[in-house]
């Protein structure tokens, strides 16, 4: 039995979604139309698998998976979602997600696709391979810092707090944030230190 | 109150004590005139030895060596005192005898000796109803100064000393012994004001501490004169004897101020000197001196006590000067005019001794001549220069120092208020007068206003309204100087001055200066006043953006609407419908199959709408941009663009830290539109697009080797796109460079700056 959660801030998409699984035996469904009582919901709930989708007002359903597999580590996230999914593609990659889904695809696929996914399998259009190679050949391409992140990383790495950062480039504290987020998603680590280690392991300075 | 009755009471006192005493010497002087003839004693005679009135004597056949045989009536062998003191002082008739036997009478009257006469009784007189005016005077209307008392005091002593002079020489006991106790009295006196006025000044006194006992010379003076009547023997000493005394006060005083002033170097105490000693120097030198030295004048007593009437004028003018005027100024001023007079002087007395070989005398009194009209030269030139050209002499640069201060103290004030009170707190400073304020005139209600304690309505407002800026005027007791006039108000300046203060030229200058710079001053800040209100009220009613902007925004988001309507109306609607209409079909159709083919391409119809809908809501707002952030979005319009071109479209994509948010939509939208423009227009087959880092901002770059276009025609045309890249562009305060002609493919180039710098409006006149 795969117990699956869907949320969707769309009711009617919501309704549509559970008459998807219909008749299918071996997976129960719940839904949700709030992102934001997810997390509650899993502390009284357990759930297999998540279908979220991304274009949701409360809370960004990317944010929200984060959130997800930050609170139950096997938790399976999938993204159901009515954009282009070769979007989404480098989440994957990252392995923020496990899968994503076009709303427009049939039913058989939906449910094909959970099925494999809790099975550890990575179900995905053809078109995924164009990605990877073309991630492949950009990965060649050593990755190099531009001006602005190197002086982000030498103040770094000269111990600046924040609010120094933010008086030397004489903007505020906030846009500092914004900035070493970017830097780390970037680098895919999330603390000075792993940036710190990353950039001299790379010898990206 | 009592102490201040029995001041009062004795001050009237003192006061009828001199007049009785004055009009007492005075009527001794006016009933006997004073002759002066000296006599020796010859065979057991009276020859005369001496005249004094030489012209007089020999209009009456008066010679030396007459015998004297009568004085007033009384035979000469029954004057005893003409022992000791062998001279006729004052008479009326005379009985004189000739060598030659002859015998006759002289009569005498005051206006046969007119010397005597201005010397002994008019002067005198005048000195005397003088000085009675002066204390009256100080008494009334100046009992505000220091130490007024003993001023008084000291005048009336040096007066009646002077006063008594003419009876006492005529041989008066009462005279006599009034001149003696006030000759010293007055030293003393002057001595005790100088101890208490350097007690004033905060000047240590370098003499006795306990100089009360000195009183006590005075009524010695006066038993000394009494000794006389007792023992006539005495008469010769006794004059020598206060004299001495006197001597030795006036050299006590001489070296007390002195002293102090070498302590101390107060210029008050330098004037002081001046004033006080100097009128003591003809007498001390030409008639005191020689006569204790050797027993002979060089100069009358008469005539070098005139002198001494100078000293309680002195004193007098500089108590009351000590407020009006700045005394180191004139000083400075009086030395800087000296030397000037006194070297030209010089060159010009040896040029006349030289040319004209005039004699000593002659000499002499040119040199004086010369002295006195280039001082005087000098002090007109000083009028005349503030008068034409407002040029003064300085002797510190000290008010220009001070407007410079005050002006700058304004400058940091920024309401007429403020403005107003920081001049009046200047003014009163500076000028250390405590009446100082602000009149303020409104023209619509009539009504006078005033700060401070003056009453406005105690001016008259119509004589002043006529006053011109900078012009300054005495009226009643209040210098007026005229401030500022506007629409509504007119102000201006009042200095009380009660007659007790007359500002210099060179304060009258200061102020002045200072006042035309307020007006200016107000001038502008009225300016700044209305634009702040203004701004205030615009804060205050919530419009932060002027009206016509809102208006121009909702009809520009109006249209927007329009036109998104007419596209969805044009494109899915249509697909809806007929998808609908299809549908409808469906549902009457009995046949299972065609049911199933028909829905599967409607089901297809569906899905392609989907995409399309999807990649209109995409264009409207970019899915990543906010989730993944500006690079993965362009990268994914940078594929969705390649998918539909006909072009190789080359990119490069610099990850961008931008402090504005806001820019990120903008160059979403900017690559968009080029790109947009490059797959409807270009018709090219390579484009290459590059988005990079600037020190402080961006720049993107475009490029294609397309058909191009003509460059004027790009703004006219509104489906290019440029226009709406153009006005980001210009939002941002940008720069936009676009190169192409037609056939000859396009070049764009566009730098924006990031930061809260790009907000400020000078980036705009870069």
């Amino acid at each position: 039995m795969i117990s699956v959660l869907i949320i969707d801030d769309h009711p009617i998409v919501l309704d549509g979604s559970k008459l998807l699984f219909q008749g299918v035996e071996d997976i129960h469904i719940e839904t949700e139309s709030d992102p934001t009582n997810v997390l509650s919901q899993m502390q009284t709930t357990r759930f297999d698998v998540f279908l979220v989708d991304v274009n949701m007002n409360a809370k960004n359903g990317i944010v929200l998976a984060a959130e997800i597999k930050a609170f139950q580590e096997d938790a399976f996230v999938i993204l159901y979602t009515g954009d282009d999914i070769r979007s989404y593609y480098p989440l994957i990659l990252e392995k923020k997600i496990d899968g994503v889904l076009s709303k427009t695809v049939s039913r058989d696929k939906v449910i094909q696709t959970i099925r494999s996914i809790v099975q550890g399998d990575l179900v995905l259009p053809v078109d995924f391979i164009n990605f990877i190679n073309k991630k492949m050949q950009n990965n060649c391409e050593a990755l190099k810092l531009t001006k602005k992140e190197t002086q982000l990383m030498t103040m770094l790495m000269d111990g600046y707090t924040n609010k120094m950062i933010a008086e030397k480039l004489n903007v505020t504290q906030r846009t500092v944030e914004r900035y070493l987020t970017q830097l780390f998603t970037l680098l895919d680590v999330t603390s000075r230190v792993q940036a710190i280690e990353v950039v001299k392991e790379k010898n990206l300075i | 109150m009592e102490l201040t009755n029995s001041k009062r009471k004795s001050f009237w006192l003192i006061l009828c004590t001199y007049i009785i005493l004055g009009l007492y010497v005075l009527s001794i002087s006016y009933l006997t005139p004073f002759i002066d003839i000296h006599l020796k004693e010859h065979k057991g005679s009276w020859e005369i030895a001496e005249l004094t009135y030489v012209e007089w004597a020999s209009q009456r056949n008066i010679s030396v060596g007459d015998v004297i045989l009568e004085i007033d009536g009384v035979p000469v062998q029954e004057v005893k005192r003409l022992e000791y003191d062998p001279s006729i002082r004052g008479g009326k008739q005379l009985v004189i005898q000739k060598n030659n036997g002859q015998v006759f009478e002289v009569h005498v009257s005051h206006v046969d000796i007119p010397r005597q006469l201005y010397m002994q009784l008019v002067i005198p007189s005048i000195y005397f109803v003088l000085t009675l005016c002066v204390t009256l005077y100080l008494s009334r209307r100046k009992k505000t100064i220091p130490l007024v008392n003993l001023m008084i005091a000291f005048i009336f002593s040096v007066s009646l000393a002077y006063i008594s002079s003419g009876a006492s020489a005529r041989g008066n006991h009462l005279g006599f012994l009034v001149n003696s106790a006030c000759l010293i009295l007055s030293l003393v006196l002057l001595l005790h004001f100088l101890k208490n006025y350097f007690r004033y000044l905060g000047v240590k006194w370098v003499f006795v501490e306990n100089i009360k006992f000195l009183y006590v010379l005075p009524v010695v003076g006066i038993v000394l004169r009494l000794i006389r009547f007792i023992q006539p023997k005495f008469t010769s000493i006794d004059s020598l004897l206060i004299l001495s005394i006197f001597f030795l006060l006036l050299i006590t005083i001489l070296w007390v101020v002195l002293r102090s002033y070498f302590l101390y170097k107060l210029p008050q105490i330098k004037l002081l000197f001046i004033g006080l000693v100097v009128p003591f120097l003809p007498f001390l030198f030409l008639f005191v001196l020689p006569k204790v030295l050797i027993g002979q004048p060089f100069l009358n007593a008469d005539i070098g006590a005139l002198f001494l009437l100078l000293i309680p004028f002195n004193l007098m003018l500089h108590q009351l000067t000590e407020r009006l005027f700045d005394i180191v100024y004139h000083i400075t001023r009086l030395q800087y005019y000296f030397t000037i007079s006194f070297f030209s002087t010089c060159w010009l007395a040896i040029g006349l001794f030289l040319l004209l070989h005039l004699s000593s005398f002659e000499l002499f009194v040119s040199t004086l001549f010369i002295f006195v009209s280039i001082f005087l030269v000098l002090y007109i030139k000083e009028k005349l220069d503030y008068r034409e050209r407002k040029v003064l002499f300085s002797s510190k640069g000290n008010h220009i120092h001070k407007l410079y201060q005050t002006i700058d103290k304004l400058g940091d004030v920024h309401r007429v208020e403020q403005i107003l009170s920081h001049l009046v707190n200047e003014v009163a400073n500076h000028l250390e007068v405590k009446a100082v304020s602000v009149i303020t005139y409104e023209f619509e209600t009539k009504e006078v206003k005033s700060t401070g304690d003056l009453v406005g309505s105690s001016i008259d407002i119509k004589s002043i309204l006529s006053l011109n800026p900078g012009e300054i005027i005495k009226k009643g007791d209040f210098y007026i100087a005229f401030i500022h006039q506007d629409l509504n108000t007119k102000r201006w300046l009042a200095i009380g001055h009660y007659h007790m203060i007359r500002l210099k030229a060179e304060e009258l200058l200061w102020l002045e200066l200072l006042l035309t710079y307020t007006n200016t001053f107000i001038e502008s800040t009225k300016v700044i006043e209305e634009l702040m209100d203004e701004l205030q009220t615009l804060q205050q009613s919530g419009l932060k953006e002027p009206i016509w902007l809102k208006k121009l925004l909702w009809l520009r988001v109006d249209d927007e609407k329009f036109k998104f309507a007419q596209e969805i109306h044009d494109t899915f609607l249509q697909e809806y419908l007929h998808t609908a209409r299809q549908i409808n079909l469906l549902m009457t159709e009995e046949n299972q199959e065609v049911t199933q083919a028909k829905l599967t391409i409607l089901h297809e119809q569906m899905i392609h709408s989907i995409d399309n809908l999807r990649a209109y809501c995409e264009t409207l707002k970019p899915p990543l941009l906010t989730s993944l952030g500006l690079n993965a979005a362009l990268e994914r319009l940078a594929e969705r663009t390649t998918e539909r071109a006909n072009f190789v479209l080359n990119t490069s994509f610099d990850r961008l830290y931008l402090e504005d948010e806001q820019l990120t939509l903008i160059i979403y939208r900017i690559v968009q539109e080029l790109l947009n423009n490059a797959v409807k227009h270009s018709q090219a087959s390579i484009v290459d697009l590059e988005l990079y880092e600037l020190d402080n901002g961006f720049g993107i770059m475009y490029q294609d080797n397309g058909v191009g276009c003509n460059l004027d025609g790009i703004w006219n045309s509104n489906s290019l796109g440029l226009q709406g890249i153009r006005e980001r562009v210009e939002a941002f305060y940008g720069n936009l460079l676009i190169e192409t002609e037609p056939e000859k493919g396009m070049y764009i180039k566009i730098d924006i700056m990031d930061g809260r710098d790009a907000d400020d409006f000078s980036i705009n006149n870069r």
